[in-house]
């Protein structure tokens, strides 16, 4: 079973991805793409002030809460912010953002949550990640099809693939990248 | 064109236009990374994370270059009058703003960053405002220069991983 910590970690994964959404529904992608530009640079201030050894009064509790062990503050959610930047300034198409942002937040959020509390066969390739953790990715991914069809079939699997491979790339950047290639370059 | 690159290139400053085309200038710009670099270096006594900086700074180039050469993306001076004559190559990135940020992200926990992210964001900033490229590009191009410094650490720490395996 995943630590609590884990587990609210994704749920904050989930729900930033499809407050995402949202914002692109509401303002737009113009605006959105400002918005996620300006947290980009605002949470790179926040992570370099934290490897610094600096006290944030608002942020460090977040931290404290939400950061895995013994990594960088704020490692994870910079390449979220970049994958989530990359996704609306190179898809010109709302749908496919919209398909793309539903693939990162609910198909790699549920992916860690079900690979580590029911996973047990391990893919071959990556010790790190199980079948039940993929098959996790496709099925909660599903709902990008609503938006682009059999293409978000081909984003979800892609990804998916990208996903479950021992890369030292983020899967927060990975997962996009993944999405951007096909609806970007193979469409 | 998107309401944030026609209100940016829009504004009209004597100032700005003139640091703005400064930097336009390929050889202006090279001039000014490297002073930023060696200031930081040998001022501030930075050097731990050169290696990391110098190798984002070449992959942003080359992924720029890349990029460039397999996509053309018109520039927006093709359509509306600029500041500036209109470059003949692909709008899309902004190989000043790749270049720019991928100082800040190379340099990020360390006293330098002060130095480069104003820089950055003046340098992707006047690109839209001479009106040779979108707003859009400039933010792809503040990923791409993430993903470059993701690809440069990824190559370093394979390195490394080498050689701790051959001293083994």
């Amino acid at each position: 079973m995943p630590g609590i910590n884990e587990f609210e970690r994704q749920l904050v994964h989930i729900n930033l991805g499809l407050a995402c959404l949202l914002m692109l529904a509401l303002i737009g992608r113009t605006a959105s793409t400002l918005v996620v530009s300006a947290t980009l640079i605002a949470g790179m201030t926040i992570m370099h002030m934290k490897m610094r050894g600096e006290k944030i009064l608002l942020v460090d509790p977040l931290i404290d809460r939400f950061e895995r062990a013994h990594t960088v503050p704020g490692y994870g959610s910079l390449w979220y912010n970049v994958g989530v930047l990359l996704t609306f300034a190179l898809l010109v198409n709302e749908a496919h953002i919209a398909s793309a942002l539903i693939i990162l937040a609910l198909g790699d959020g549920m992916s860690t949550i079900i690979g580590s509390m029911h996973g047990t066969h391990r893919i071959f390739y990556n010790s790190k990640k199980t079948w039940e953790g993929v098959l996790a990715f496709l099925v909660f991914s599903a709902p990008a099809i609503i938006f682009t069809g059999w293409l978000g079939v081909l984003a979800i699997i892609f990804a998916a693939f990208v996903e479950a491979l021992p890369l030292k790339i983020d899967d927060n950047l990975a997962i996009p990248l993944a999405c951007v290639v096909v609806f970007r370059i193979l469409v | 064109m998107d309401f944030i690159t026609a209100f940016v290139s829009s504004l009209n400053n004597g100032g700005l236009t003139f640091l703005a085309d400064f930097l336009n200038n390929e050889f202006n710009m090279a001039i000014a990374t490297l002073a930023l670099i060696g200031a930081c270096t040998f001022v501030l006594k930075e050097n731990r994370h050169l290696k990391v900086l110098v190798l984002t700074l070449l992959l942003g180039l080359a992924i720029s270059a890349s990029i460039k050469l397999i996509w053309h993306v018109p520039r927006p001076c093709a359509t509306v009058p600029a500041k500036i004559p209109c470059p003949p190559d692909s709008s899309f990135p902004s190989t000043h703003t790749i270049a720019a940020f991928s100082l800040v992200a190379a340099s990020l926990g360390y006293a330098s960053l002060v130095i480069y992210l104003p820089f950055a964001i003046f340098v992707a900033f006047s690109r839209v405002y001479l009106g040779v490229h979108t707003f859009f590009d400039v933010a792809a191009s503040l990923g791409l220069a993430m993903v470059s410094y993701a690809l440069a650490s990824a190559v370093l720490a394979r390195i490394e991983g080498l050689k701790h395996a051959g001293n083994k």
